[in-house]
């Protein structure tokens, strides 16, 4: 379904930050997830944290994937200020574990200040372990205020564990039942996790039958970061294919986007690029 | 870092499996009297929470505690939760919390 002989996987090879086109599009290869677990931000309880395995004085993993920074959210159920560090216990209702927060900079002073024993928190830390003993080195507290964050955390924690078991190890079968949230409907442009919940949002569009929805979607799908660095745009088979919507309905909306000034053809007129900028 | 006694999310059906056990349930108040408060689970249940809070409370309020019966829980801890607190999303978490994915909680 290549137009002429233009070659996708070559045009996109070269695109910046994000992993090309070729590893998007099919199983995620696990050099380039590797590459983004690195800075990933999980969402754990402290059940999931105390499971996680470990090979040395830093290195965890569960369900497959790389912890390096873990949210966690529960109440301060012990608390101790010392001269450079504030040593707590965070429990979540899963379990506790010992946080240290080390406070240098004024900011960081004042951080702490506004965390009071028995308060709900939101944390961004290092797992550590010591001795057998794990803890975790935060570098940011932030009082609960709203407490539906609560649930919308453990929430997460279960989307980000069914994500990373069954969604993206899964097998064909699963993949092909459930849309995926994976990669192809980014539009963050700092793709550090390695699951998105904003995409899965516009699935539903993809066979909507009001020409906007679909002109909505190849839009999302052309102001992709790894879309707007290509010189070569993207073809019309390949973005039929990525969103799964017929290439007839496609070429229509790309028309009209491209009247609509948001587009524009690249290469020769299957090829198309959005005007967005980077 | 310790899970030994974690405390399960409830609602009022969800509260009989505990019993003897550490809990922790969202309940919107209804009276607070001498010794106890009086509140309606997420799941619509009256329950008895045994212990004084501290005044003022807000509508929702978070307990933690052993439960007792199957609608009395002996509170610990009480954590007011606001005045506008999402019951049907803390229900649901419950019952995902001891169903299908219970083995990250308890």
């Amino acid at each position: 379904m290549y137009g002429g002989d233009f070659d996708g996987n070559a045009a996109f090879a070269g695109g910046g930050f994000m992993p090309s086109q070729a590893t998007t599009q099919a199983h995620e290869s696990s050099s380039s997830l590797k590459n983004r677990d690195v800075r990933t931000l999980l969402p754990l309880t402290l059940k999931q944290l105390s499971s996680a395995s470990t090979t040395g004085e830093s290195n965890f993993s569960i369900d497959g994937v790389d912890i390096k920074t873990v949210v966690i959210v529960g109440r301060i159920s012990r608390m101790e200020n010392r001269i450079t560090q504030v040593d707590f216990v965070v429990d979540d209702g899963t379990g506790w574990v010992d946080c240290v927060r080390w406070c240098h900079a004024r900011q960081e002073t004042e951080e702490m200040e506004a965390v009071k024993l028995g308060m709900y928190v939101r944390l961004h830390g290092h797992l550590k372990i010591f001795q057998g003993k794990r803890s975790v080195n935060v570098f940011s507290v932030r009082p609960v205020t709203d407490f539906n964050e609560i649930v919308h955390h453990f929430t997460e924690c279960m989307y980000v564990h069914m994500y990373n078991t069954k969604l993206r190890g899964g097998s064909i079968t699963q993949d092909t039942a459930t849309p995926r949230p994976q990669m192809p409907y980014s539009t963050m442009p700092t793709p550090a996790k390695p699951y998105q919940t904003g995409p899965s949002n516009q699935f539903p569009n993809q066979f909507n039958d009001s020409m906007h929805g679909v002109k909505q979607t190849v839009l999302n799908y052309l102001n992709q970061p790894m879309h707007i660095v290509s010189e070569a745009g993207v073809h019309c088979d390949i973005i039929a294919r990525e969103l799964r919507i017929p290439l007839l309905q496609v070429k229509e909306a790309l028309e009209q986007l491209s009247n609509d000034g948001c587009i524009y053809s690249t290469l020769d007129e299957t090829c198309f690029k959005s005007t967005a900028n980077a | 870092m310790d899970t030994s006694s974690p405390a399960a999310f409830v609602n009022g059906a969800l509260l009989r499996r505990y019993i003897g056990q550490k809990v922790r349930a969202v309940i919107q108040v209804i009276r607070s009297d001498v010794g106890s408060v009086i509140g309606k689970s997420t799941d619509d249940q009256q329950i008895v929470v045994k212990g004084s809070p501290q005044p003022p409370l807000t509508t929702y309020l978070e307990v933690i505690g052993i439960a007792e019966t199957d609608n009395t829980i002996r509170a610990e801890v009480w954590t007011n939760f606001g005045d506008s607190f999402d019951v049907q999303n803390y229900n649901e978490l419950c019952k995902l919390a001891n169903g299908e994915f219970r083995h990250l909680f308890i």
